[in-house]
């Protein structure tokens, strides 16, 4: 089919331009960080390590969207499996 | 920390354009599934130099995040696939042309 | 005052007729108490009905009632009954009577009303209406072609003089905030000259509309169309004198735009000649008439534009007997050769028909000025009016132009009752009409008569003194009238001119004197000819500007309609099916297309929002 041919070429000029855009946005002074956080490699280490430092923020600040995420994760599961059987 | 943010930044989005074409350009399902991973995964690397380099924390627990929704995703996708090979007898996407007018 | 009408659908003729004919007798009684009421001094401005009242504007249905309005009245209900009299024998037997009987109170009404009335706007109003009235009667006989189209070209030039006669209403309105005859009068000398000026010139548009003056007169003759009694009526005796009326009436107005007054004149004037040269030439006997009317129509005017207002109503007056005496017996005339209307084809009928005979005669010797019959009076103090004010030119065309009315109603009657019948005698029988027929006649040819002295002696006679009141700044104020030596040689002028008249037509076309056999001096005169019996080409002038323009016009415009707005819409809808049929293609079911869409308008977004400073 004509549609499934056009893909390939088009898909490379629409990757191309796309990675040229990343060059510029990332070379260019198109964006400009913000003030850089007080994270710094030092405190982490001070609290305990990369992960330490995780699990804190996990249980404190973003615990919500923790528990909506396992949440997620069960409903995910139950619809793969019933998605996936052969017959009910 | 040794090599500048802009390397990072570049890997991630040349990880992230091989994706993109992967997911426009293959045709066998399965094919086009690793490279929505690949896509994902070149995310999480950008989140995570971000989080690195401008010492926010926050940054790498979303990573923690996209990795989970990425699961959920490729076990609901997965399903799918399966269901809709088993129909229509077919891997190749060309193939599964029902939204067709 | 008011006529009402009953359309009484069912046939019994005699008691259509009473309804009808009895109700016109009771205005008319009326109108004679309230001329003798106002005689004695009596005025009345009333209102009847305040329709709207909002503010600065308030319209109301009123009466006005003054000298003038007294005397129209009398006018208006008088023929009117003669016609309804008359029209019982004219118009029995045709299958529309009813139609005619209902029309015919219709526009007696509308037409008193429009007398009466004390604003601007109640006159537009009925003017309109009477216009509307002239309109049904004339293409009374609505199956011919001839007929309809008639009463068409009627409405359609009276439109055009309407149309500026209601700026010019408008107009009054927004100078004097107001459209009560009373309040406007009083505050004429307030507005400035030219804003004057160019309300009278439009209402006068209107006059000239209504009452068939030159350029919009074509429609008169060829109104000819409706039945005699409606000629009568309303195209000789009020219709067309609602123009005279409307001047007259609002004289304070007139008289404070002079310019507009000589333009009335001129106009007058010129429609005076036109009339009577026309009428010369036509051999249909209405046409004739009709010519008549719009020539004496024209003195009237032309009476206005020099300032004599109470001549100029006088002739009105007279002219409105003798008129309808004319109509009616030519009516009378054609009942009794079915029909026939081409005074070529007849001849011969006096001793047919001696009372139409008798009593048209009077009425042609009134309307040619023939003392002391009524039209002399009046007629004649116009134009001495004229040359006292030291307007000799125009003294000299409005005497010409008697001339030839004396002439062509001279040969009328010569051709059509005088020497022998030019018809099969075995064919057709003419023969008398019925005496509801010949009385009306009587009573208009004895009013032909004595009419007249009510303007005798000259400027000083009874309706001078009774119209006085009305026209304050008029030029008859200045003169002191009477039989002066100066106005009795004016008398003998015009009656010599008239004799001349007569003589010259009764030897053409009675005794047939050969050198002046008419087809002879047709070939002589033959571009003269040729020209009078086009109507001046006028007929032909407005078709080719007017008529076939707007056709064109019409044809363009249907053209655009049909091709362009259609075709715009059917475009669009075209347009929308092309390019549904192209979009349909996007849709191709394979969903790595659909992910590529997305992926171009992603780097479309991300190229726009990162570039764009």
């Amino acid at each position: 089919m004509l549609a499934a041919r056009v893909q390939l070429p088009v898909a490379l000029v629409v990757g191309g331009l796309f990675l040229l855009e990343i060059i510029v946005v990332t070379f260019g002074n198109i964006i400009t960080a913000g003030r850089k956080g007080g994270d710094t490699p030092q405190a982490i280490a001070q609290a305990g390590g990369n992960v330490q430092a995780l699990g804190e923020q996990l249980f404190t600040r973003w615990l919500l969207p923790f528990e909506i995420a396992s949440v997620l994760l069960l409903v995910a599961a139950i619809g793969a499996l019933y998605l996936a059987k052969e017959d009910l | 920390m040794h090599p500048p943010l802009e390397w990072y930044l570049l890997f991630s989005g040349a990880l992230f354009t091989i994706g993109l074409i992967g997911v426009l350009v293959r045709r066998h399902v399965l094919v086009i599934f690793m490279s929505v991973e690949l896509m994902l995964n070149a995310c999480n690397v950008a989140l995570a130099a971000f989080g690195r380099y401008l010492n926010i924390i926050d940054a790498q627990e979303f990573v923690v995040f996209v990795v989970a929704v990425a699961a959920a995703e490729a076990a609901i996708g997965l399903a799918i696939i399966l269901a809709f090979a088993r129909h229509k007898n077919t891997i190749d996407v060309g193939e599964m042309t029902i939204l067709k007018e | 005052m008011v006529s009402t009408f009953f359309s009484v659908k069912g046939r019994s003729e005699p008691l259509i007729t009473i309804i009808a004919a009895g109700s016109v007798a009771l205005s008319f009684l009326l109108s004679i108490l309230v001329f003798l009421q106002v005689g004695s001094g009596t005025h009345l401005d009333w209102n009847l009905y305040t329709w709207i009242d909002s503010g600065n504007f308030d319209i109301s249905i009123g009466f006005y009632v003054d000298e003038l309005a007294a005397i129209m009245l009398l006018v208006v209900t008088g023929v009117s009954l003669l016609v309804h009299i008359y029209s019982r024998g004219y118009m029995h037997g045709d299958p529309g009577y009813y139609r005619f009987f209902a029309y015919l109170p219709l526009f007696t009404f509308s037409m008193l009303m429009l007398v009466l009335a004390n604003n601007f706007l109640q006159l537009y109003f009925f003017w309109e209406a009477v216009g509307l009235c002239s309109y049904l009667l004339i293409g009374f006989w609505y199956e011919r072609p001839s007929a309809s189209f008639a009463a068409l070209k009627a409405f359609l030039v009276n439109r055009v003089g309407d149309f500026g006669f209601g700026l010019g209403v408008i107009f009054t309105f927004v100078t004097f905030g107001t459209l009560s005859y009373a309040s406007v009068f009083e505050r004429a000398d307030t507005a400035s000259t030219s804003v004057l000026t160019a309300i009278t010139l439009l209402l006068f548009m209107g006059a000239m509309g209504k009452s068939a003056q030159w350029p919009l007169h074509v429609w008169l003759p060829d109104a000819m169309e409706g039945p005699t009694p409606v000629s009568a009526l309303i195209h000789a005796a009020t219709m067309v004198t609602a123009g005279v009326y409307m001047v007259a009436r609002a004289n304070p107005l007139f008289e404070a735009a002079q310019g507009t007054l000589t333009i009335v004149a001129v106009v007058g004037l010129v429609t005076a000649l036109l009339g009577a040269t026309i009428g010369i030439v036509q051999n249909d006997i209405k046409r004739v008439m009709a010519y008549s009317t719009i020539s004496q129509l024209g003195y009237m005017f032309f009476a206005l534009g020099i300032g004599a207002y109470v001549s100029a109503i006088f002739h009105l007056f007279t002219h409105a007997f003798f008129k309808a005496l004319l109509f009616l017996g030519a009516g009378s005339v054609m009942h009794a050769m079915n029909g026939e209307t081409d005074m070529q084809k007849m001849g011969g009928l006096r001793s047919y028909m001696p009372h139409t005979f008798a009593t048209l005669t009077i009425g042609g010797l009134a309307l040619a000025g023939v003392p002391p019959l009524a039209g002399f009076w009046s007629k004649d103090e116009i134009l001495g009016t004229a040359f006292i004010d030291h307007k000799y030119w125009i003294y000299a065309l409005g005497t010409l132009a008697s001339f030839f009315t004396a002439f062509y109603i001279t040969r009328l009657i010569a051709l059509t009752f005088l020497g022998s019948p030019r018809f099969d005698e075995h064919e057709i029988h003419p023969h008398e009409s019925p005496s509801v027929m010949t009385i009306p006649l009587w009573v208009l040819a004895a009013l032909s008569v004595v009419a007249g002295f009510v303007g005798v002696p000259p400027e000083n006679g009874f309706i001078h003194s009774f119209l006085s009141g009305v026209f304050e700044h008029g030029e008859e104020a200045a003169h002191a009238g009477g039989f002066s030596a100066e106005v009795l040689v004016l008398m003998a002028v015009a009656t010599l001119v008239a004799i001349a008249g007569i003589l010259l037509a009764l030897g053409v076309y009675y005794w047939q004197i050969p050198s002046l056999n008419p087809k002879v001096w047709g070939e002589r005169l033959s571009f003269v000819y040729r020209l009078l019996w086009n109507k001046y080409y006028f007929d032909d002038l407005y078709d080719v500007w007017f008529v076939r323009s707007t056709k064109a016009l019409g044809n363009a415009l249907w053209f655009v309609d049909s091709e362009g707005v259609d075709g715009a819409v059917n475009g669009v809808a075209k347009g929308v099916s092309t390019s549904s049929t192209l979009l349909r293609k996007i849709q191709t079911g394979f969903v790595g297309n659909y992910a590529l869409m997305i992926c171009i308008g992603m780097v479309l977004v991300v190229a726009y929002l990162f570039f764009q400073r």
